[in-house]
């Protein structure tokens, strides 16, 4: 006789394959219908070394569907609620919008719907999910970077994942115990991420003179490098107003500048 | 290294409503507070009189911090829910019991009368307490922002209500009660060295240190330690113990003045922090 277990959904998310083409968050937003400015699932870049020698790597980030998730502990109205296969699902009915669910998550996964003053997150496509199907970033993913399942399953991929690759999860000594893992995940990623998405320009003034990161960018090396990438979608508008600004923000960067402890490694064996 | 993030705009998704929610509610727990603190040491008649003053004031600021509360939800019109449909290991949901319990009984004192040192002052004076404490653990339920972690922050909020609420009986019945401005003075002090710890002490992760180094560098830093410490404590302790009369309720405004410089900026620092 087939004894029917509850699943334990999970999210790997193989950095070996992504190539940071959106998809996923394309792929998501047209899945819930969200608005303009809403990303349930988006793409850090992480640029790292010195030119010529540089590289980019690629940081998927979303819900972690945290098994003591502190969104579902704060939020007053149970519009927040880990359902039975371990997916942290969202209720827009019963949001009140009191945020609370915002500052909980240490992951920066939730945001708030402006056309619906609700909150919202991944949901792991939930509805997709309880009629056999996978999440839509799964499917559209060109690279199979995304890999979902039964984390209990142990004939399950994912499950054969974690059990052979090494794995990191996000921010472990909040104790949320999370179900997203990344292999090959950036352990350099710094907390204090840019934010100005597309207004600065991505090479120049990374490095000072003595090849550091975060110096103030030489005028002719930045105008030199703006002129070489012509109209990058990371480099519109005014290329030397953008580099002052960003020679600014760099700084204040460096001020705050941590080692980032939030991606140790972590066999995937945990969860 | 250079990351690029998309645009999430969370920095102030608790905002000046919630940290004047902080300020009003740190008044409406403060003024019932101190007298049911006083009525177990001084004589009932002047204790009586202050209740007189301390009960009407406590249920204004009540209904202001109901107020900033439901105007900081995106879905007002929902704010019942929050009793209604109640999610019991929420702190939001606790405080909001906690408040309408204590309002019920100030309604009830204001309409009916109580008696100093009686069952319904003790019951009130515990309210006003957890209606000053729980913030702290509501705070503490937030794990995104480390700063708030604090195991203080409860009696730091407890400390800010006395100081709030003596400041605000001052400044409401000055010649009520000659302790109100030793009350005044000593809550002042109290409040300035857990200000002081939390500024200069220790903590337990990086992320809450550099909230911290926020709050005491840049422009905060003139506003917390002008503004809250050396106006908003220190010269108002000076002026509460040598000063009379219009004095003593210049010292209470620079009090009153001084706490809500810190709610905010205490509010406000984490949240500068980026999560991803």
């Amino acid at each position: 006789m087939t004894r029917h277990r509850t699943p334990n959904y999970g999210f790997i998310i193989d950095n070996r394959r992504c190539i940071g083409c959106h998809a996923c968050t394309v792929a998501c937003k047209t899945e819930h219908g969200d608005p303009i400015g809403i990303n349930k699932t988006w793409v850090q870049y992480i640029e790292k070394g010195t030119w010529p020698e540089v590289t980019r790597a690629f940081h998927v980030m979303r819900c972690n569907h945290c098994a003591n998730a502190p969104c579902v502990e704060i939020c007053p109205t149970a519009s927040l609620e880990t359902r039975a296969d371990g997916i942290v699902d969202f209720d827009p009915g019963r949001c009140i919008g009191c945020k609370a669910c915002m500052q909980a998550c240490p992951y920066d996964a939730i945001t708030l719907n402006p056309d619906s003053g609700t909150a919202t997150k991944c949901n792991y496509c939930a509805h997709r999910v309880d009629v056999g199907r996978e999440p839509a970033c799964v499917v559209v993913c060109p690279t199979e970077a995304i890999i979902t399942g039964d984390l209990d399953d142990p004939q399950s991929r994912i499950a054969r994942l974690m059990a052979t690759e090494q794995t990191m999860v996000r921010r472990p000594e909040k104790g949320t115990e999370p179900k997203l893992a990344y292999i090959e995940g950036h352990r350099d990623a710094p907390r204090t991420a840019r934010r100005a998405t597309g207004r600065a320009h991505p090479l120049g003034g990374t490095n000072d003179r003595r090849g550091r990161p975060g110096g103030r960018p030489r005028r002719r090396a930045r105008l030199r490098e703006a002129r070489r990438l012509g109209r990058g979608a990371l480099a519109w508008g005014d290329e030397r107003r953008a580099g002052r600004r960003q020679w600014r923000g760099a700084r204040a960067l460096e001020r705050h500048r941590q080692p980032r402890t939030d991606l140790p490694l972590r066999p995937g064996a945990h969860l | 290294m250079r990351t690029y993030d998309i645009a999430q705009r969370h920095a102030g998704s608790w905002g000046w409503k919630v940290s004047g929610y902080l300020f009003t509610k740190s008044i409406a727990a403060g003024a019932f507070l101190i007298p049911a603190l006083l009525s177990l040491f001084d004589e009932a008649a002047p204790v009586e009189r202050l209740f007189r003053s301390g009960v009407p004031l406590a249920l204004a600021f009540l209904a202001l911090t109901g107020v900033l509360l439901v105007a900081d939800l995106k879905r007002p019109e929902r704010f019942l829910w929050v009793l209604l449909r109640p999610q019991w290991k929420s702190w939001l949901v606790r405080g909001a019991y906690i408040i309408t319990a204590y309002g019920a009984l100030l309604g009830g004192w204001f309409t009916f009368g109580g008696t100093p040192g009686g069952f319904f002052s003790t019951l009130g004076g515990i309210l006003a307490a957890a209606t000053a404490a729980y913030s702290g653990w509501l705070f503490g339920q937030a794990k995104g922002r480390d700063l708030w972690q604090s195991p203080l922050v409860p009696v730091h909020l407890l400390c800010q209500a006395l100081v709030a609420g003596s400041a605000a009986l001052l400044l409401c019945a000055p010649f009520e009660l000659a302790d109100l401005a030793n009350v005044l003075a000593v809550a002042l002090a109290l409040d300035a060295l857990l200000i002081l710890a939390e500024m200069h002490g220790r903590h337990a992760s990086e992320a809450a240190a550099r909230a911290q180094k926020l709050m005491i560098s840049g422009q905060r830093r003139w506003w917390l330690y002008c503004g809250s410490l050396a106006i908003g404590h220190f010269l108002a302790i000076v002026l509460v113990l040598t000063g009379e009369g219009p004095t003593r309720a210049v010292a209470a405004c620079f009090a009153l003045i001084g706490v809500l410089i810190y709610e905010h900026l205490w509010v406000d620092a984490p949240q500068r922090l980026p999560l991803a």
